[in-house]
């Protein structure tokens, strides 16, 4: 009859050896195993040419933890120029105020998610087409300004004759 | 933002805000309408608004989801020139004081902008400018429909649809129960809320975001949006104004108001209008700029006021802002719903399909034209189809072709009817193609440009002397 004590000792010891010797992963608890998993989001954009500096980044599915969208003008992300945190669970992000280039972006790569690496390029109007609709724009607005108050003080000035 | 959901509201909070507001404004509207005796009254609110009244409606009306929706959406898009360029909008309640007193004075039995064209222009003109009237009635009322259901979605998660019916089934009710009677004393009370309101978001805003730190993270990373040479935007401003001076000119919104003012009220008060609305986009514009530092972007340009509102106010904060957006889409619609269904009553079911429609046949069909309305909008809004701006500025490309047939057809005898309508018919066909072929920012510009030259070649070329008594139509006596 062995010693119960020694017994003990070398089923704890037996039962510490197979824990130590199982891959990490199968200590974890379920909702842990859920965290780590890996999704891959697929990343598109509303348009490949901007021409007003303003477009929408979009994900195929529904955020499932906090993402960040990182931007650069390197393909391979070797310095990135902006983050941006994903807001709540929309799949869509809308981006503004970028200047002539081309720009690429792909969710931060994490335990929990990573995506594709997507392109944009964004070209402004050219400043004679811009110029040109501005000075129309304000010489037709200078007409009907004019056409309107003329044509209502010399009403007024005939109904007071 | 509450953590769990990443929302401002909960669900049933927002809900309960709808509910409650639905049942003030509804009882309000019956209580109100209980005044209303003949069709005119239930129209033109017996043409007796007094001074206080006109300009609060003036300037609530134009408060709208353009202004607390859209004037964001276009400073997050178009930067400083979306801000101060919406602003320009003003320019239609102020440039429309002269022609009110004008139409007050030229039709003071008139009804609708549609009596004044088929009087004015004949039957071509006016077929070409119900097209337009209707076209942009409902793409307005759409936007509108669109935007209670983007706000509560935007503040408090809730499905979209919920919120656009709730929104459309509110201000049909109690505009059908008080007719523009309700619609003009709920807009003065409106009026007072969306000023208080805007001034405590504003206030708020830069007590907690430095306008220091806004300027230095704009600048850094959308630094286009500082840029007074950017490209899309300066194309953008006139075509901005030529599109509020079409929408103020040709609506009945605005005419059936000059008409129901009391003597010589219409003037003054939509030049005041005019001068308290002009810093209100300033205020809900620059709330945009404010998203970038706070972390937000949105999924869609338009949710970025709201959104940002809520972030920096809190709950309380979003309450505030609910009130104040859900107060201006409701004076907004409640108007155009009143003045569509003056339209559909009064020009065509009275004047082209019932003449001897009794005064108290009228009242009952522009009931069920305001319900009629009311559906089909619904209907319309169901598939969210566009954004809010990009939806209005289609609209652009109609309303601009009337702005010179308007204002020479009030003071010019030479323009015929044959003109006015090749000018808005020429000059939306134009207005269609530079939406589409180069964007929303010049579509009102370019339908402008072309109704302008036709007008000009009209006046050139005719030796017509119009008639202004024949505007002063007398109703014939119906029992």
């Amino acid at each position: 009859m062995p010693k119960l004590d020694g017994f003990s000792i070398h089923i704890a010891l037996l039962f510490l050896i197979t824990l130590l010797a199982r891959p990490a992963a199968a200590q974890s608890t379920p909702d842990t195993e859920q965290a780590q998993t890996t999704t891959e989001y697929q990343l598109f954009l509303s348009t490949e040419r901007s021409r007003e500096g303003y477009f929408v980044v979009s994900l195929d599915q529904p955020p499932q933890a906090q993402l960040t969208l990182q931007q650069s003008s390197d393909k391979n992300f070797n310095k990135i120029d902006a983050e941006f945190v994903w807001f709540g669970d929309f799949t869509d992000m809308t981006l503004t105020g970028f200047g002539d280039g081309d720009y690429f972006f792909r969710l931060k790569p994490t335990a929990v998610a990573t995506s594709n690496v997507v392109q944009l390029q964004v070209q402004h109007y050219p400043s004679w087409q811009a110029y040109g609709l501005f000075f129309t724009g304000l010489f037709l607005f200078c007409i009907l300004v004019v056409t309107l108050i003329g044509l209502h003080m010399r009403t007024r000035r005939q109904e007071v004759a | 933002m509450s953590e769990a959901s990443g929302f401002a509201l909960s669900s049933s909070l927002g809900l309960t805000l709808v509910v409650l507001f639905g049942i003030a404004w509804i009882a309000f509207g019956w209580y109100l309408g209980r005044a209303n005796k003949t069709h005119e009254d239930f129209a033109l609110a017996g043409r007796n608004v007094g001074f206080a009244l006109a300009a609060a409606t003036a300037m609530a009306t134009w408060v709208t989801s353009n202004t607390t929706l859209v004037a964001p959406q276009l400073t997050y898009q178009f930067g400083i020139w979306g801000m101060v360029g919406y602003s320009f909008a003003a320019l239609g309640l102020i440039l429309f004081a002269p022609l009110a007193a004008r139409i007050k004075r030229l039709m003071p039995n008139g009804y609708t902008s549609g009596d004044f064209i088929r009087l004015r222009y004949g039957r071509t003109a006016w077929w070409v400018f119900i097209i337009i009237s209707v076209v942009y009635a409902f793409g307005w009322l759409i936007s509108l429909g669109m935007a209670g259901g983007i706000l509560l979605e935007a503040l408090s998660g809730l499905d979209y649809h919920i919120g656009m019916s709730a929104i459309l089934l509110i201000c049909v009710g109690y505009t059908l129960f008080g007719g523009l009677r309700a619609v003009i004393a709920t807009d003065f009370i409106q009026a007072l809320i969306i000023i208080v309101g805007v001034v405590l978001i504003a206030w708020f805003l830069i007590d907690t975001v430095s306008l220091e730190s806004i300027h230095h993270e704009v600048q850094s990373n959308h630094p286009q949006l500082l840029d007074l040479l950017f490209p899309a935007a300066i194309m953008f401003l006139f075509n901005n104004i030529f599109f509020g001076l079409g929408e103020i000119f040709h609506s009945n919104v605005w005419w059936s108001r000059a008409l129901a003012f009391k003597g010589k009220v219409a003037f003054k008060a939509y030049l005041l209008g005019g001068f308290l609305w002009l810093p209100i986009p300033i205020v809900t514009g620059f709330i945009a700029l404010a998203a970038p530092q706070l972390g937000i972007f949105p999924p869609s340009a338009d949710m970025v006021g709201p959104m940002v509102a809520a972030e920096v106010l809190g709950k309380i904060g979003a309450v505030v802002v609910f009130i104040v957006v859900f107060s201006a889409l409701a004076s907004s619609l409640d108007s155009l719903l009143a003045a569509t269904s003056d339209l559909v009553t009064r020009d065509i079911y009275h004047k082209l399909l019932n003449p001897q429609a009794s005064d108290k046949h009228l009242l009952r069909f522009n009931r069920y034209s305001i319900l009629g309305l009311g559906i089909v909008t619904w209907l319309f809004c169901l598939p969210q189809i566009a954004t809010l701006g990009a939806l209005l500025n289609f609209a652009g490309a109609f309303v601009a072709s009337t702005i010179f047939p308007v204002v020479l057809g009030l003071y010019q005898r030479r323009l015929t009817g044959t003109y006015a309508a090749a000018a808005m018919a020429l000059g939306t066909l134009s207005g269609l193609i530079g939406y589409f072929a180069i964007g929303f920012y010049v579509a009102a510009l370019l339908s402008c440009i072309v109704s302008a030259a036709i007008c000009g070649l009209g006046l050139l070329t005719s030796r017509a002397r119009f008639d202004w008594q024949q505007l002063n139509e007398k109703e014939e006596p119906t029992s």
